[in-house]
């Protein structure tokens, strides 16, 4: 909602684009044969189809809007949702754009109980979080999907309907020009909480819906406080509530305040009691000068998500196969998770790597990402709006401890969500396992991949191809074995590369000549690949497209790592 | 705020942070345990018994402990930092 008098894109700070609505597309049959149709224009659906075309698949997006979303939904952008930006080349405006953080402060009464910093290191190329409002999200994200030759975008055309049969999809479209079918071999819903996908397919999300209403505000102002996120609990201006505080680019601040117990919604959505509570707020945190509101939403916490995330030939993705609390900000981030996910696979499917049965895993990965984001949200949703009086009044316990004793502190920290493991993916295979690596040493098998820096102000990940990436470290004479790796590898994933890892000064063991861009010499220079991930010489680490570990081995030599990557590409035993 | 500080000088505070750091010891995942736990009993024990239950409780975790002096340390701790002493 927005203040009286304005539109509803009539915003403080950004300007909507118009898009034309596309026309029916034309030719001797009709529409052609889409390899992929991506329902949803959003941040999720921009993804998946900048995903599918840096493996080189094309694929149709359509939006019913002629806009971008409107109003302010996500602004927290996690540190592996920009490696991801970065993988298809769109992080550029983001990093400028953003602002990025690492620390939160909690207060009780006014007192600041907790200040505590998310994990950061000087080996990892981004920040634990950025904030950035999602209209720049989709900016950012159209900008790349509107520069690329294998994404048709659709702006104002609509899904009615979609069959599925004879290996394919066909989906009923209409946009002001007119409608017709568009056929394609996949669909992916992208199309958000209420996929109109999901309910043409007549399924529904399973799952809780949490206590307590929040307030979602932003208002801009001048106002003199770091990028950190602050929790206020019983704070003065909201009795018996809780505040969150968040810090936006262009002078815009997110307030995310809770109703107090036995508070009207209806009531407490009025302009006029937006205004009051708000200001009440700001005056709280010692802003005294003026500000405006830009937009405001009512919300509730749900745990909800799909049986499933695979229907034949449909794939949802993002809001449209779960919703998650805003508390552990995995909405926005999970989704571009699950976009990568289902994107490489079905690059690898459609270009005949691997059989259908790879994109199986998708929904047992990324389901599984999700119920893990359910149990530490719902941890973090039951400590911001406690469910039952047990739970309150012993949440108020660990506040009022948390004033002076510091064990109590530990259960008031929220502990922002780490990528999720793959620990249980049909495309994990026994051998991936450890030969001796240290458990606790670096990823392990499942895992997103640590960073470390290697020469020219680069890191690790930054050299990782399209494809599967082996991560080797050399060894005199490595040669010959480098050759072998490279063509055994490129035998199963075309796109394979090998990264050569040298330890400062011993750069000449490999033929300069050898170099190529399926095979990249990197140099160890603060010793990270070593002390952080655990790299030794002649260890050997295979990464997904997606920079999750598919296996690792201390010796290369001895490693069943061809099978392995053929596992993890759905690919039979040979 | 005075009054407040006079019964709170800053070595008693220590040691009582000290008694509960240390003394309990459960570490984090335990200690989230016991939130969960307690906050199910109080659940259990409804709305008209919440005080009850809780004095209960300390009178129980004081019996099992057999230490006056860990009970009058504890005490300390938990009468601290209350809403309506903190200005």
């Amino acid at each position: 909602m927005r203040p009286a008098g304005r539109g509803p894109l009539e915003s403080l700070y950004f300007d909507y684009p118009v898009f034309e609505a596309a026309p029916v597309p034309t030719g001797d049959h009709g529409p052609t044969m889409a390899p992929v149709l991506i329902v949803g224009a959003g941040p999720i659906g921009m993804m998946a189809a900048l995903e599918l075309a840096r493996h080189g698949t094309r694929s149709v997006l359509i939006e019913r809007k002629t806009t971008f979303n409107d109003g302010s939904r996500a602004i927290c952008i996690a540190r592996q949702s920009m490696q991801m930006l970065d993988q298809v080349g769109a992080v550029a405006p983001f990093l400028a754009k953003a602002l990025g953080w690492t620390r939160g402060r909690s207060f009780y009464r006014g007192r600041e109980i907790l200040c505590f910093d998310m994990p950061h290191a000087p080996a990892e190329r981004y920040l634990p979080m950025y904030n950035l409002q999602q209209q720049y999200i989709e900016q950012y994200l159209w900008d790349a999907v509107s520069s690329s030759a294998l994404i048709d975008a659709r702006w104002g055309t609509e899904l009615l309907d979609l069959a599925q049969g004879d290996g394919q999809v066909t989906a009923s479209l209409r946009s002001e020009h007119g409608s017709y079918r568009q056929p394609a071999r996949y669909l992916l819903a992208a199309d958000g909480a209420r996929s109109a996908v999901r309910q043409r397919l007549g399924l529904r999300l399973q799952g809780e819906n949490h206590e307590g209403r929040y307030v979602i505000a932003d208002v801009q102002m001048r106002h003199d406080y770091p990028t950190e996120r602050r929790a206020l609990f019983h704070p003065d201006s909201n009795p018996g509530a809780t505040v969150l505080i968040h810090r936006q680019p262009d002078d815009l601040w997110r307030i995310d305040y809770q109703l107090q117990p036995g508070e009207d919604p209806e009531a407490a959505v009025q302009e006029a009691a937006i205004r009051t509570r708000v200001g009440a707020i700001l005056a709280e945190i010692g802003h005294r000068d003026d500000w405006a509101l830009e937009w405001w939403s009512i919300y509730t916490a749900n745990t909800l998500c799909l049986d499933d995330y695979r229907h034949g030939r449909v794939f949802f993705i993002g809001d449209a196969a779960h919703i998650v609390p805003i508390f552990g900000v995995r909405g926005l981030n999970n989704g571009l998770a699950d976009a990568q996910n289902i994107g490489w696979k079905l690059a690898r499917v459609l270009d005949g790597t691997s059989p259908d049965s790879l994109l199986d895993s998708y929904s047992v990965e990324r389901r599984g990402a999700t119920l893990d984001v359910f149990a530490n949200a719902s941890r973090s949703a039951r400590f911001m709006t406690p469910p039952t009086r047990g739970h309150e009044l012993m949440r108020d316990a660990v506040l009022s401890l948390s004033v002076s004793h510091g064990f109590a502190r530990e259960l008031a920290n929220p502990r922002q969500m780490t990528p999720y493991t793959y620990a249980d993916s049909p495309l994990a295979s026994p051998q991936a396992g450890d030969d001796g690596w240290p458990a606790a040493v670096g990823s392990p098998v499942g895992a997103a991949c640590l960073n470390a820096r290697v020469q020219a102000g680069s890191f690790l990940l930054d050299h990782a191809g399209s494809g599967f990436t082996a991560v080797l470290g050399a060894r005199p004479g490595d040669g010959p074995r480098l050759a072998r790796l490279l063509s055994q590898g490129r035998a199963i994933d075309a796109a394979f590369r090998v990264l050569h890892v040298h330890a400062p000064g011993a750069v000449d063991v490999v033929d300069p000549g050898e170099v190529t861009d399926s095979c990249r010499r990197l140099v160890d220079v603060e010793g990270e690949l070593l002390s952080r991930l655990g790299l030794g010489e002649g260890a050997l680490m295979l990464l997904r497209p997606d920079l999750h570990v598919a296996g690792r081995w201390r010796n290369e030599a001895s490693a069943p790592w061809q099978q392995v990557l053929r596992s993890a590409l759905g690919k039979d035993a040979e | 705020m005075n009054e407040q500080d006079a019964s709170r000088p800053e070595s008693s505070d220590n040691a009582a942070t000290s008694a509960a750091s240390s003394a309990g010891g459960l570490g984090p995942a335990k200690l989230e345990a016991a939130y969960e736990m307690i906050a199910g009993a109080i659940d259990r024990a409804g709305p008209g018994n919440e005080a009850l239950f809780l004095a209960k409780l300390g009178l129980v975790l004081a019996h099992q402990a057999g230490d006056l002096d860990l009970l009058a340390r504890s005490l300390a701790i938990a009468g601290q930092d209350l809403p309506e002493r903190i200005p």
